[in-house]
């Protein structure tokens, strides 16, 4: 446990070299990375997003790729294809490996691919693989998928089907920088000063071994009852709630518990830590009815009240 | 496991003994003797060290050391899984009990109140006693009652009917006084088997002991029932006495 609580508190100090803040954003990111799962990022633009997840890839010895979803972005664009290649007078084929092969992969604003390209990445999201042809190429471990929304413009996208967003692990909110951390920021940035260089603190090898830790991270029984309850609530409360979470969301929610405490350097899991996933975990698997929209709740809003419930 | 046993036996007498001073000071205002109040406090000690003892300490444990808590209830669902993480949180969960202080099962505040009351209560028994104030007198209500008064004269009369081999008829050496009530007493002394020799009687020695009375002499202030002989009637008996020696 001292060991990764160590390696956590390095990962934190380089990444503070680049990224100003946003304290609460890297832990849930470096939740998704710990359970093997990924991850969806709404946030307005410019908020630095892909320097945060280029810094992270950067600490952990990881290859890092970045798409940027258009409407006319096509499955090939993202899986690679098979190109026509002369090699000693004799041509073939050779297959070109698209952005997906990388450790890291920043799909960014995916509710402006087609439906065609979302599905493109369900695959390689829940498999960990491509499939071309009849041909099916595993995809380097470790392998995270973190995906960005933009929540303005909604003109011309396809928002993400049911299926495919149960698939993100958690749902992370980027909200603006305080006055002071944007202080920081615009001196950081306005101002000639030296490079800074990324030290690598854990390799691919280490992150995997963490990744086994989170699943041995021991939760009471109590608490995987909790977590059930909250879950199964999101079906039953109807005054609030249309469709509630599958339960993907509860396997996603314990995970997700454990991960939090692994990273916060407990080798247990707390109520606490269920409580603050629960809102990453649920805002994106739930739809509320008609009278709680009217009302102007969020999705925040009912998992907060699910949990007086519970 | 002793250490534990001996706090709780402490902390139900200390709440018995609060119930015993407070009977004490209830009994002082009725003259009660304080044997009574022996028993309810014994029944509430057994019964406060039993249910004690049947309490869960563990949840004693995570009250007073909530960090604990989880803890404790984590390393138990997982007492039969062994990785990495479960043994860590296991050597953890041992060095933390280890440190948890026994007197964690005594409730500072409780017995500090408890002994506030004990010192103010005993204090105003002490106060209440010296003053002689009393509400009503108990004893000697239930030793002047009249079904008491009925309850001891049978008793009496049972032993002194059925019982009177195993008491000595040497009423000289009673301590108690003889309730002569309305029977007609006959005394009568056997001549042959009595002690005193009739032919050598006179008027007793006057016995002087100075200021040195022996242990075996004590004044008791009772009631007796003397009769005053005129002296013509002493004479007469003298007379009866010498003529059946003839």
């Amino acid at each position: 446990m001292k060991e990764v609580k160590d390696s956590i508190d390095k990962v934190y100090k380089e990444i503070e070299k680049i990224i100003i803040g946003q304290r609460e954003v890297i832990n849930e990111i470096l939740v998704a990375i710990f359970c093997n799962s990924n991850a969806l990022l709404e946030s307005y633009p410019g908020l630095g997003k892909t320097t945060m997840i280029k810094a992270i890839s950067d600490i952990m010895s990881l290859s890092f790729s970045r798409v940027q979803s258009t409407p006319d972005l096509m499955p090939s664009d993202i899986t690679g294809t098979y190109v026509l290649e002369e090699n000693n007078g004799k041509r073939e084929f050779k297959f070109h490996k698209g952005p997906i092969f990388a450790n890291i992969v920043l799909v960014d604003e995916i509710n402006r691919a087609t439906p065609k390209t979302q599905s493109a990445l369900l695959e390689a999201m829940q498999e960990k693989q491509v499939t071309l042809g009849n041909q099916t190429i595993k995809l380097d471990r470790p392998f995270f998928i973190l995906a960005t929304q933009n929540p303005i413009e909604q003109e011309g996208t396809y928002p993400l089907p049911e299926a495919q967003s149960d698939r993100f692990l958690l749902k992370i909110k980027v909200d603006y920088p305080t006055f002071e951390e944007e202080e920081l920021i615009v001196d950081r940035f306005t101002e000639i000063k030296k490079e800074v260089t990324i030290n690598k603190i854990i390799d691919a090898k280490t992150l995997t071994q963490f990744q086994k830790y989170t699943k041995d991270v021991p939760i009471a029984k109590d608490l995987k009852k909790r977590v059930l309850k909250i879950v199964t609530k999101t079906r039953s409360e109807k005054d609030l709630i249309e469709y509630g979470a599958s339960p993907r969301a509860s396997i996603g929610l314990v995970l997700a518990s454990k991960a939090l405490a692994l990273i916060e350097g407990r080798n247990y899991v707390s109520k606490q830590d269920i409580e603050k996933m629960a809102y990453p975990v649920l805002r994106h698997r739930i739809i509320l009815n008609f009278e709680a929209e009217r009302k102007g709740m969020t999705t925040d809003d009912a998992v907060t009240e699910l949990l007086k419930r519970t | 496991m002793m250490s534990s046993l001996l706090i709780l036996f402490f902390d139900s007498f200390i709440t018995a003994f609060l119930v015993f001073v407070g009977l004490y000071f209830l009994f002082t205002f009725f003259r009660v003797d304080v044997i009574a109040a022996i028993i309810p406090v014994v029944v509430i000690f057994l019964i406060s060290f039993i249910r004690k003892i049947r309490q869960n300490r563990i949840k004693e444990i995570e009250k007073n050391y909530p960090d604990l808590k989880e803890m404790l209830r984590t390393s138990r669902d997982y007492q039969n899984k062994q990785n990495s993480v479960t043994l860590a949180l296991h050597t953890q969960v041992i060095n933390k009990v280890n440190k948890v202080d026994i007197n964690s099962l005594l409730d500072p505040n409780r017995l500090f109140w408890k002994f506030l009351i004990i010192s103010i209560v005993l204090f105003s028994t002490i106060a209440l006693s010296a003053t002689g104030v009393h509400f009503f007198d108990v004893s000697n209500a239930i030793s002047s009652s009249p079904i008491i008064g009925r309850i001891r004269d049978s008793g009496k009369k049972f032993i002194n009917d059925n019982l009177n081999f195993l008491i000595k008829e040497d009423y000289l050496e009673d301590p108690d006084i003889s309730e002569l009530g309305d029977d007609e007493v006959n005394l009568s002394l056997d001549i042959f088997s009595t002690e005193l020799d009739i032919n050598d009687i006179s008027d007793p020695e006057e016995n002087d002991f100075g200021g040195d009375y022996p242990d075996s002499i004590g004044g008791i202030a009772q009631d007796t029932y003397t009769d005053k002989i005129p002296e013509e009637h002493k004479e007469t008996i003298k007379d009866y006495f010498e003529k059946i020696n003839e």
